[in-house]
């Protein structure tokens, strides 16, 4: 195995553990748990297929303006705890947040501290045991728990946000730590999201939102869909959620249906265009409530809004494309919305072998 | 062409920290106290007033 060509610096700390995790922490590369150690093998393992060019630059990421490579990419991956089977995965989820509609360098030193979520799609997902079914935005899981931390902590080492410093979090979310799903396409009675996309059903994707929060909704008492995408309308439609305010700036929303309220709206007759078009049309705030307080100040709507109005009433996103919907979890009846940071759009990209 | 960045004070390390990435490590940083966006109009008017000497002076600087 030749070393010749990792370009990062060799760094000689005492072979034991806590002197190389004190290292780690002290140099301020970690999320705060320990890491394992990058060390040449396992960077070049981790590289694998990809390893043929370790240099090879993704692009430039913010907001330190640094170049992102699969080889620094690969270090993080490791810290991270990835297998290398999982480095396809971690390599399209950086590729998805270096577009520029993902605005890391916005979402991720924003106040609001918004996580980002990486949500699989496509046979990988099974594969690599990426967890899709019962308590999959919790954790358990190796493939969800690593390469959603390997992204953070591309984001904290490369883009340069550290909290207090760039990342300028008012509170953040413990989604930061890792935030990583698939969708449970074998309990979906729709579509996976990829083949909703235009990506062949043997293909497999990667979607990127970043996220201010996961709001649960329980509903274990109404009898058919329509009823469960209602009270899913009352609870988005909520004081103080910023997307009311930044349709304007393309604020987008995730619902994540468990599959008995999937296949509750299914046997309602609803596709998840259905659903999408259901939730802009219905989850409208009244300007009543939306005008003067919370995110009032840095609103920005479109020219159809109508602010003198108070009867105006403003959608939480500003068309139905806009929402993004997935079927996910295990079993009993708790769905959720993930309130999407203002001014990032849904990204998705195809996971691949090296080009 | 001359430009200056107004900041408040809670973003002082984090443009530095920009400022230096970008290769621009003397950027020059007018920092007006935090938080502004509680103030009331007239509180931001009089911050206005109070600042622009300093923000026409850097931008005047050679």
């Amino acid at each position: 195995m030749t070393t010749s060509s990792l370009r990062s610096r060799r760094i000689a700390v005492p072979n034991a553990s806590a002197a190389i995790q004190d290292y780690y922490e002290a140099q301020g590369w970690t999320d705060g748990l320990p890491v394992v150690p990058a060390t040449e093998e396992l960077v070049w393992e981790m590289l694998g297929t990809f390893g043929k060019d370790p240099a090879q630059s993704l692009g430039v990421i913010q907001p330190r303006n640094a170049p992102v490579t699969l080889e620094k990419i690969a270090i993080n991956a490791v810290m991270a705890g990835c297998r290398p089977e999982h480095f396809p995965v971690v390599v399209a989820a950086v590729r998805a947040i270096l577009q520029p509609a993902f605005n890391v360098a916005g979402c991720q030193a924003t106040t609001g501290g918004a996580a980002p979520v990486i949500i699989v799609n496509g046979p990988l997902a099974t594969q690599l045991s990426i967890n899709g079914d019962a308590g999959c935005f919790g954790p358990g899981y190796r493939a969800n728990a690593a390469i959603g931390r390997a992204l953070r902590l591309v984001i904290r080492n490369l883009a340069g946000l550290i909290p207090g410093e760039m990342d300028k979090a008012t509170l953040a979310t413990p989604g930061r730590y890792s935030f990583c799903f698939a969708e449970n396409e074998a309990r979906s009675p729709w579509e996976p999201r990829h083949v909703e996309l235009g990506f062949a059903a043997s293909a497999s994707i990667v979607t990127l939102t970043a996220i201010r929060a996961v709001y649960p909704v329980m509903e274990t008492t109404v009898a058919t869909g329509r009823e469960v995408l209602q009270t899913l309308v009352e609870a988005i439609k909520t004081v103080g959620f910023a997307n009311y305010y930044q349709i304007g700036t393309g604020a987008q929303l995730t619902l994540v249906l468990c599959p008995e309220h999937a296949a509750e709206i299914a046997a309602a007759g609803l596709t998840k265009a259905d659903v999408r078009t259901y939730i802009f049309q219905e989850a409208r705030m009244p300007m009543r409530r939306l005008k003067g307080i919370a995110h009032y100040g840095n609103r920005n709507w479109p020219a159809w809004i109508d602010e003198n109005d108070p009867e105006t009433l403003v959608p939480v996103v500003r068309c139905a494309d806009d929402i993004v919907v997935v079927v996910a979890g295990g079993d009993g009846r708790h769905s959720a919305w993930l309130a999407g940071w203002g001014v990032t759009r849904v990204v998705t990209e195809e996971i691949t072998a090296p080009s | 062409m001359p430009s200056v960045s107004v900041i408040t004070s809670a973003f002082t390390r984090a443009a530095h920290a920009r400022a230096a990435s970008l290769g621009m490590p003397d950027v020059r940083l007018v920092i007006l106290p935090s938080p502004l966006a509680s103030r009331s109009l007239a509180e931001v008017q009089r911050l206005a007033h109070a600042y622009a000497p300093e923000i026409i002076g850097l931008l005047s600087r050679s």
